[in-house]
C-alpha cells in the first residue's frame, strides 16, 4: 500500500525551503546590489551630469557628455584601436591557444611543464607584466635592443612604443604573452572531454593529423571555443591595466582603449560625466558584442 | 532535524546580514570614536608622494610619533597626487594628511570643505608670501603648505660635453641646437626627455611657457583663471615646436616619445644621453652619479629673448576636514616647519620655502647651491602647469606633445587643441 504525503505538509515544506534558500541568498544579493548594481545605475545617472568628481554640486546636462565624447577627435582613434585589438587579438590568441593545447595534449609526459610555462605570466599582476614589457621594449637599455645590436641589426632598434605604426602590434604581443596560458587551460579542459574512441576510429580510417584536428577536435571542443571567444572579446574591450602601464595610451592616442580613456576623463581631466558616458557606451558595446557572438557561435554549435 | 536546520539557517543569515551592515556605520559614529580615542591613542592617516624619499617619510612619521605620542599610519602615494586623491575625495575617505599640488584641484577640495584652511597654522606663518596665491582657493582658503621651491633644469654629463668640444653652456636656443649637433656628431644621444607621462609638462611645457608667455604677459595666470586667456597663439605653438625640432633632428634619445620619467632618469644615470631635462628635486640623486654632472638653465629663449625659468612650488601638504584635524595640523607643522622639515629637505635636497629656518641643518651640494643662486637671479619666472592650467587642458598635454613629436599634428594644431579644451572647460 502506498503512502502519499499530505498536500498541506508538502506546501509547508516547500515554503519553508523557499524562505531558508532566500535568506541564504539575501546577503550575497545585497552585496551584488550595493557594490555592482547600484554603482552601475549611479554611473548611468552621472553620465548625464557635469560632475567633476569632487564637488557636491552638479547639474544635469542631458546628452551633452555623449555628444562631446563622440564628436571628440580621439573617439575615432579609440574605436579603431578597440576593433583593431578585437580583430587581431581574438583570432590570433585563440588560434595560438588551440595550437598549444592540441600539442600539449598530444605530448603526454612533459605536458605539465609546458602548462606551467604558458600559465606562468597569468599569475603575475598585469601591472608587473606592463613593467616587464616596458623594460623589454626600451630602445636605449632594453634586452630586445641589446639582442638586435648584438646580432648586428642596429637598424631594427626603434622606439616600438613611441611610434604609431608599431605601438599596437607591440601591445598585442604583450597581451597575448600574458593571456594565452589561461585560454590554453580552457581548451585543455575541452579536449579532455573528447572520447578517445573517436580518435581511434579515425586512426583506423587513416585520417591525417590535420583531418583529426578539423574533423574531430575542433567540432568536439566548440563549446570551449565559444567560451574563449566571448571571454577574450570582453577582456579586450575592457582592457585597461596593460596599456596604462605600458603606453598610457600613447603616442598621442595611438594605443588608447575605451576603458583607459574613461579613466583619463575621470581622474585626470576631472570630468566624471564624460567618463561615465564613455563607460556606459563601452558597456553597451560589450554586451552587444557578447550577445552577437553568443548567437552566431551557438548557431554554429547547433549545426 | 529539519526544524533545527531551518533555525540554524535563519541565525546564520541574520549574522551574515549584521556583519554586512556593521561596516556601514555612520560618519558621526566614526567621529565620536575618533574623538574619544584622540584623548588616549590617536592615529592619523598620512599619504604622501614620497617615491624618492620613502625612508625619510617613514623616519618623519616615527619621529613625530615619538615626539607627540600620536600614531601615524603611513601610506606612500603611488602615481600622481590628483589621481590618488580624487576617488578618495568622492568617497569621503581622504587621509588626514596628504600631499597636495598647488592649483585648481586642491582649490576644488578646499571649496568643497574637504580640506581645511591652514592660514592660521605655524607652518603657514613661516611660508613665503609669494608662494601662497597658488595654494589659495577662490574664497581665500590656504589649502596647502608648500614643500619647498622648485624648478626644472637641464643636467649634463661634463665628460661628454668635454669630449664633444663644448666648453661653454649654451645661453639661448640656437646655441643649444649647436651643442646638440656637436654631441650627436660625436655619437652621443644629446637629450633625454620623457613624453610618456606628466614629466614633459613639468619640463618642456612649463619652461616654454615661462619663456614665451610669462616673459611678455605677467597676468597670464589670472587670465587663465578668468577664462579670458587665448592658447591658440604663435607663442603657444612655439612651445610645442621646440620639441618637434629636437625630435626631427634626432637630438632626443631614442625612446623619449614613449619614455616615462623613471626610464628617463635611468637612461641619464647609465650615460645613454648627454643631457637630461628634469626637476631640481633630482639634483641630490644625480650628484651621486659616478660621472660629473653639470646643471644649466634651460636655454629655451631665442636670441634676444631674456632667459626665463620655471619657479614654482614643490608638492605641499594638506589636512582633511575631520575628527583628526588637530593632530593632522601638528603633523603638517612638524614636516613643513619643525624638525621633520630638515629630515625631508636632507633627503630631497630641495630649496626651502620657509621665511626662517636653520641654514646649518639644510643639506645642499655646492653645485646645487651655486645653481640656486643663479636661478634666483633670473628675473622672468613662470609657474608649473598644475599651478595654472585647468584639468581638462593639463590632462591632454603629454598626448599633445607626443602627437606633435610623431608628426600627427602640427605645433599650431596643438595650440588650437589646448584652446578648444580650455573653452570647453570654461
Amino acid at each position: 500500500m502506498k503512502h502519499f504525503p499530505c498536500p498541506k505538509l508538502l506546501r509547508r515544506n516547500s515554503t519553508s525551503k523557499l524562505v531558508s534558500a532566500s535568506l541564504f541568498v539575501l546577503p550575497a544579493l545585497i552585496l551584488v546590489l550595493v557594490f555592482s548594481i547600484y554603482p552601475v545605475l549611479m554611473s548611468f545617472r552621472y553620465s548625464f551630469t557635469d560632475w567633476n568628481g569632487v564637488s557636491a554640486d552638479y547639474a544635469f546636462v542631458g546628452f551633452d557628455n555623449y555628444k562631446n565624447v563622440i564628436s571628440s577627435d580621439e573617439f575615432k582613434t579609440l574605436f579603431f584601436n578597440t576593433f583593431y585589438l578585437i580583430i587581431l587579438y581574438v583570432p590570433v590568441l585563440n588560434i595560438l591557444a588551440i595550437f598549444f593545447s592540441v600539442i600539449i595534449y598530444d605530448i603526454g609526459r612533459a605536458a605539465n611543464i609546458y602548462k606551467v610555462i604558458l600559465f606562468l605570466p597569468n599569475i603575475v599582476s598585469m601591472v608587473v607584466v606592463g613593467f616587464i614589457w616596458r623594460t623589454i621594449y626600451n630602445p636605449a637599455t632594453g634586452p630586445l635592443a641589446y639582442l638586435l645590436n648584438a646580432l648586428g641589426c642596429e637598424n631594427l632598434v626603434q622606439d616600438w612604443l613611441g611610434q604609431k605604426e608599431t605601438v599596437m602590434p607591440a601591445l598585442s604581443v604583450s597581451i597575448i604573452w600574458y593571456a594565452v596560458g589561461f585560454y590554453v587551460l580552457i581548451y585543455l579542459g575541452g579536449l579532455s572531454t573528447v572520447p578517445n574512441e573517436l580518435y581511434e576510429a579515425g586512426a583506423v580510417d587513416g585520417i591525417t593529423w590535420w583531418q583529426k584536428l578539423f574533423r574531430i577536435t575542433l567540432p568536439m571542443i566548440s563549446q570551449s571555443i565559444t567560451i574563449n571567444i566571448i571571454v577574450s572579446t570582453i577582456a579586450i574591450l575592457t582592457l585597461f591595466d596593460l596599456p596604462y602601464v605600458l603606453t598610457q595610451g600613447g603616442p598621442g592616442y595611438a594605443s588608447q582603449t575605451m576603458a583607459l580613456m574613461s579613466y583619463q576623463y575621470a581622474f585626470k581631466a576631472m570630468s566624471q560625466g564624460k567618463a561615465m558616458a564613455l563607460a556606459v557606451m563601452l558597456t553597451l558595446i560589450t554586451i552587444l558584442f557578447a550577445v552577437c557572438e553568443l548567437f552566431l557561435l551557438n548557431r554554429k554549435e547547433d549545426r | 532535524m529539519k526544524k533545527y536546520i531551518r533555525r540554524i539557517s535563519l541565525v546564520l543569515s541574520v549574522a551574515m546580514l549584521t556583519a554586512l551592515f556593521a561596516g556601514c556605520s555612520s560618519s558621526s559614529d566614526a567621529g565620536e570614536t575618533s574623538q574619544a580615542s584622540q584623548q588616549g591613542d590617536t592615529t592619523i592617516t598620512v599619504a604622501l608622494m614620497s617615491n624618492d624619499w620613502l625612508d625619510a617619510a617613514e623616519q618623519i612619521a616615527a619621529d613625530f610619533t615619538a615626539k607627540y605620542g600620536i600614531n601615524v599610519e603611513y601610506t606612500p602615494m603611488p602615481g600622481e597626487v590628483e589621481e590618488y586623491l580624487q576617488p578618495k575625495a568622492a568617497a569621503g575617505s581622504l587621509p588626514d594628511v596628504m600631499s597636495i599640488n598647488a592649483g585648481s584641484f586642491g582649490a576644488d577640495l578646499a571649496e568643497n570643505d574637504l580640506i581645511i584652511d591652514l592660514s592660521e597654522t605655524d607652518a603657514a606663518k613661516n611660508m613665503q608670501e609669494s608662494l601662497k596665491p597658488v595654494f589659495t582657493s577662490e574664497s581665500g582658503k590656504l589649502f596647502g603648505i608648500a614643500g619647498g621651491l622648485s624648478s626644472t633644469l637641464i643636467y649634463y654629463n661634463k665628460a661628454m660635453f668635454e669630449d664633444a668640444g663644448i666648453t661653454e653652456e649654451p645661453k639661448n636656443w640656437d646655441e643649444f641646437l649647436e651643442v646638440c649637433e656637436k654631441l650627436k656628431a660625436k655619437g652621443y644621444a644629446p637629450l633625454a626627455v620623457a613624453m610618456g607621462d606628466g614629466a614633459i609638462s613639468n619640463t618642456c611645457w612649463s619652461t616654454g611657457n615661462a619663456v614665451e608667455i610669462a616673459a611678455t604677459n605677467p597676468n597670464y595666470i589670472t587670465e587663465i583663471a578668468n577664462g579670458t586667456f587665448n592658447f591658440d597663439t604663435p607663442e603657444q605653438a612655439r612651445i610645442f615646436e621646440r620639441v618637434k625640432i629636437l625630435n626631427d633632428n634626432g637630438y632626443l634619445l631614442t625612446g623619449s616619445v614613449s619614455a616615462m620619467v623613471s626610464t628617463l632618469l635611468d637612461s641619464f644615470k647609465q650615460e645613454k644621453a648627454a643631457m637630461c631635462f628634469q626637476g631640481i628635486w633630482m639634483a641630490g640623486s644625480f650628484m651621486e652619479s659616478p660621472f660629473e654632472v653639470g646643471m644649466m638653465v634651460p636655454p629655451w629663449n631665442m636670441e634676444g629673448q631674456p632667459q626665463a625659468v620655471v619657479l614654482g612650488t614643490e608638492t605641499g601638504f594638506a589636512v582633511a576636514k575631520g575628527p583628526n584635524e588637530e593632530a593632522a595640523i601638528k603633523f603638517v607643522n612638524y614636516i613643513a616647519n619643525e624638525e621633520g622639515f630638515y629630515t625631508y629637505q636632507q633627503a630631497r635636497g630641495s630649496i626651502p620655502s620657509l621665511i626662517e629656518y636653520d641654514e646649518s641643518k639644510v643639506k645642499m651640494e655646492d653645485t646645487v647651491k651655486e645653481y640656486v643662486d643663479r636661478l634666483l637671479d633670473i628675473e622672468v619666472t613662470g609657474a608649473y602647469w598644475f599651478e595654472t592650467l585647468p584639468p581638462s587642458v593639463y590632462a591632454r598635454l603629454p598626448q599633445t606633445f607626443q602627437q606633435v613629436a610623431t608628426g600627427e599634428i602640427t605645433p599650431e594644431d596643438a595650440a588650437a587643441t589646448l584652446q578648444e579644451l580650455y573653452t570647453t572647460q570654461s
